[in-house]
């Protein structure tokens, strides 16, 4: 073997190296198969030219592979199991063959090198609240293992005998073979921030809320392994029709990942499970009551009673509508459209439930002032150029299709997708364009534009005729409009936008409903069936087909209905699962590039307006003051501009420089005073007026409930008694207990899991 | 003579983590072959036949890569190099490798052996096999990513066992 390289990041320790091996053997079994595309062949080169002990590994796989095709291929077969007793199944499973051991304890010292490193701020006490921050977490470190699935793999049921999946292990040795994956919180995210692992299933079972009706550890780990698949215990109880649609994607989820040899990780605990619903359906986490309530409720229906509860919520809408104008426009709205107007609209939109195929016609087809029709604000904010931006945009969003590229020339892998698809669809939107209203002239209903934004007005000219486009070849080729295989006539006067909003709701080939869908079980997941969601085709296969099939046809079959999507989604069994990787589906992690099983929950970082809100939320629940919203704010918005910065380009693109950073974040957050909104909560914490005062171990509790909806762990518990007290020789024990508080509750908003949506 | 067939195993197994199909291998070995014969005169009875194979070999792969230079490669010639180079200097224990391996194949369960059989089986490519069982292609290429893990792995382990660096 060769010398090892340099090249391992080492804040990355542990976590990184598994990353790259996971990667490169993904990589390398692509390279076998023959299915490597162009740029997975580059970020091959690039991984074996960095790394000599990976292209070790490299060579020693390849030959794996050459070896089966010389021997198996020229007839040397491998010892078939002649006689069944020597290879009983019960005897397969021997320890020999890969090193499972289900109980180990992670040792501290082991590959944790990825400590965030808090950044310095004008916060005086911020050594303490680091010495807190890594504390919590040390504890996490410290933890013990979890075994899922690894008891059942190798112990019982010795017809199910499979070969542990644990083999990646080959760049640190055997030893760690039977452990839980090394933690990953943030899915994708930048690593250097991945201090805090995710392996909180144990973290939640032993800081579950306390309440009478604990959840209880045996549900979680399966006693049979074919159990886990279909187990009871994830059951959401369903109203019917939605149940049996429920029903299949369970069914189908079950089978890929039988045919892959993975298990899905175990059942999500309440806390965890209901700040991800939270997070998911109303863009913030749970205030520290409504937590609370949650987990102390008992029964199955909890669940399915939670899903129907926030479905109907405005929050709900709220975020929905919000996601979408993000979408939409973006968040820096360089062309000054009216995005209050746009927002309005598409709350209205998701808060009547109005079938998704419609609100995709109106935005499509929308004419009138920016300020009176608000979905013509989408338009607004694209129309320029010839009408190649709004096109493009148009594909991407709602059909889920890049077509941008076919601009200019035919589509380099997807066969079918040819350059004068993109012109004819562009031709419908020729007629459009844009023009500003100048600002003294009043509104039709009778209300001055306000704000200094500019009105405009998006309006269509009659005129038919050809659309003309240059081909590779310099060529001037004509298109007429055309979409999903109907060709309009050239000269029928009709009005373009409003006929390809007609041949849109016939969705022939329900390519609305796919993007939809994709985006949806994205949303949910934290990833969706294609690499990425706005891109599918021929080039981009779904990594679940039927599964996406049934979605796609239930979807149009309800009539649109999203918020029946979202309830399919969000009961499905996979969606009750926590986000920690098992012994068995450490690879699932399409974040490196491997198809997704969605045998767990993909962890993401927090939108900014997710943490904006959270941030609120969390400070108010430790005063137990109501929140109020803080949709459509100035002030909010203003705050989430700031992670925005604008390309400029034709497209509107624009990118978000968020981390997941608060610290930084929140020293921005001028205006809502933080720095002064954190020690009054804490005061309105310690001495509540009327109320008696609660316990020092209370006020600990609530401040950790109210930011991560959990109870505080044991080494978190320490490190705040041990501050306390340190500080109870040199102060009052009242300023004491503030100050401790508050820092507390500056770690706990600083933390990795609090920026995370798992 | 004798060297010559036992060697033509091992020149597969440094041809092909360069070219990744088998066809491409083979075809590589091929005029790897070509060229040992028609040079054979030049080798030196008693120093390392495979060492002297390999050389050639390496030599026909470039090659091979430039007479195809129209189609897309998909490493970058630096790996090349550096696979050829690392591949160069491993042991000559073909023999225990390949006991490993059939041993390890004959661990696997039975779905899984039948799919490896399958998938080896002449002209048969992972697609072929997916179209067979009705699966869709890409988990069909993760079951034999996971499937050729676990034997790159027992193989290590078997070497390990046996005392043999690795």
């Amino acid at each position: 073997m060769t010398h090892t390289t340099g090249t391992h990041n080492p804040l990355q320790g542990g976590e990184g190296a598994e990353d790259r091996l996971s990667e490169l053997l993904e990589l390398a079994n692509l390279y076998c198969e023959e299915q490597l595309s162009q740029d997975q062949a580059a970020r091959l080169t690039q991984v074996l030219q960095g790394d000599s002990q990976l292209l070790a590994i490299f060579v020693e796989f390849l030959q794996i592979h050459a070896q089966l095709a010389w021997d198996v291929g020229h007839g040397v077969t491998a010892a078939a199991p002649e006689t069944p007793a020597a290879s009983a199944p019960a005897t397969r499973p021997a320890p020999a063959f890969a090193a499972v051991t289900p109980t180990r304890s992670r040792p501290l010292t082991e590959g944790h090198g990825g400590r965030k490193h808090l950044r310095s701020a004008a916060r005086s006490l911020i050594l303490m609240f680091g010495l807190a921050a890594v504390l919590i977490g040390g504890w996490w470190l410290t933890r013990p293992d979890i075994s899922i699935g690894n008891g059942a793999s190798v112990a019982e049921n010795g017809t199910e005998s499979r070969p542990p999946v644990d083999g990646v292990d080959l760049a640190r040795g055997a030893d760690r073979t039977g452990a839980v994956s090394a933690p990953d919180l943030l899915d994708g995210a930048n690593s250097d921030r991945a201090m805090t692992p995710l392996e909180l299933d144990a973290l939640k079972q032993q800081n579950r809320i306390a309440s009478p009706h604990a959840d209880s550890p045996q549900t979680d780990s399966p006693q049979n392994p074919d159990a886990a698949l279909v187990a009871e215990d994830t059951a959401v109880i369903v109203p019917d029709d939605d149940g049996a649609i429920v029903e299949r994607i369970n069914t189908l989820l079950a089978k890929s990942w039988e045919d892959n040899g993975v298990q899905p990780s175990p059942r999500a605990s309440d806390s965890e499970w209901v700040r991800r619903a939270y997070l998911t359906l109303t863009g913030a986490i749970p205030t520290a009551d409504e937590a609370m309530r949650f987990v102390s409720a008992a029964g199955e229906r909890n669940r399915g009673a939670l899903i129907t509860q926030l479905l109907d919520d405005s929050r709900m809408v709220d975020h929905l509508a919000v996601t979408w104008v993000n979408l939409l426009i973006g968040r820096s709205n360089p062309r000054d459209v009216d995005e209050d107007a746009l927002f309005a609209f598409m709350r209205g939109q998701f808060e009547d439930n109005k079938p998704w195929i419609e609100t995709v016609g109106e935005l499509i087809s929308a004419e009138g002032r920016s300020d009176e029709n608000g979905a013509t604000n989408f338009l607004l904010a694209h129309l320029n150029d010839q009408a190649t931006p709004a096109t493009a945009v148009t594909a991407r969003l709602f059909f889920g299709e890049q077509v941008q590229c076919t601009q200019c020339h035919d589509h380099p892998f997807a066969r079918d997708v040819h350059q004068d698809q993109f012109w004819a669809l562009n031709a419908f939107f020729k007629q459009a364009s844009r023009k500003v209203i100048p600002v003294s002239a009043p509104a039709t209903n009778g209300e001055s534009p306000g704000r200094n934004r500019r009105v405009w007005a998006l309006e269509d000219s009659t005129e038919g005729g050809m659309t003309f486009y240059e081909n590779r070849r310099g060529q001037q080729i004509a298109v007429l409009p055309a979409f999903a295989g109907e060709r309009l006539s050239k000269d029928d006067g009709l009005n373009r936008r409003s006929e390809l909003a007609r041949l849109l709701m016939s969705d022939a080939d329900r390519r609305v409903a796919r993007a939809m869908v994709n985006r949806m079980w994205a949303h949910f997941f934290g990833a969706g069936f294609t690499v990425q969601i706005d891109d599918m085709g021929p080039h981009n296969p779904p990594s679940h087909p039927e599964l996406l099939e049934l979605l796609t046809t239930s979807f149009v079959k309800s009539g649109y209905d999203t918020r029946r999507l979202m309830r399919w989604i969000a009961s499905s069994d996979a969606w009750q699962r926590t986000s920690a990787r098992g012994a068995t589906n450490t690879d699932d992690a399409p974040a490196t590039g491997t198809t997704p099983l969605f045998s767990r929950v993909y962890s993401r970082l927090m939108v900014p307006e997710e943490v904006y809100d959270s941030i609120r939320i969390a400070i108010h629940s430790v005063s137990q003051q109501p929140v109020r919203s803080s949709i459509g704010t100035q002030h909010r918005r203003q705050w989430v501009r700031q992670f925005v910065e604008s390309y400029g380009t034709d497209e509107n693109d624009e990118r978000l420089e968020f981390d997941g950073n608060i610290s930084q974040a929140l020293l921005m957050m001028n205006g809502v005073d933080i720095e002064s909104a954190i020690p009054l909560a804490v005061q309105s914490l310690i001495a509540p007026s009327g109320d008696r005062r609660p316990s020092v171990s209370d006020c600990l509790k609530r401040v950790a409930v109210s930011v991560l909806s959990r109870s505080p762990t044991e080494s978190e518990d320490r490190a705040f008694r041990n501050r306390y007290r340190a500080l109870s020789r040199t102060v009052p024990a009242d300023q004491a207990l503030r100050t401790s508080l508050e820092d507390m509750l500056w770690a706990y908003l600083n933390s990795a899991e609090f920026s995370a949506v798992y | 003579m004798r060297l010559f067939t036992q060697s033509q195993r091992a020149l597969y197994l440094f041809i092909m983590p360069m070219v990744s199909s088998v066809a491409d291998a083979e075809e590589v070995l091929q005029e790897t072959n070509v060229v040992i014969w028609s040079k054979w005169s030049q080798f030196q009875p008693g120093t390392n036949f495979v060492a002297w194979c390999r050389a050639i070999a390496r030599l026909e792969v470039f090659r091979f890569r430039r007479k195809r230079a129209h189609r897309v490669h998909l490493l970058g010639d630096d790996v090349v190099e550096l696979i050829a180079s690392h591949a160069s200097e491993q042991k000559n224990d073909f023999e225990l490798r390949r006991d490993a391996l059939a041993e390890c194949v004959g661990k696997l369960r039975d779905k899984d052996r039948e799919l490896i059989q399958k998938r080896y089986s002449v002209g048969c490519s992972g697609d072929d096999v997916a179209n067979q069982l009705g699966r869709p292609a890409n988990s069909v290429y993760q079951s034999f990513g996971r499937i050729r893990r676990v034997l790159m792995e027992c193989v290590r382990r078997r070497l390990a066992e046996a005392g043999a660096p690795i």
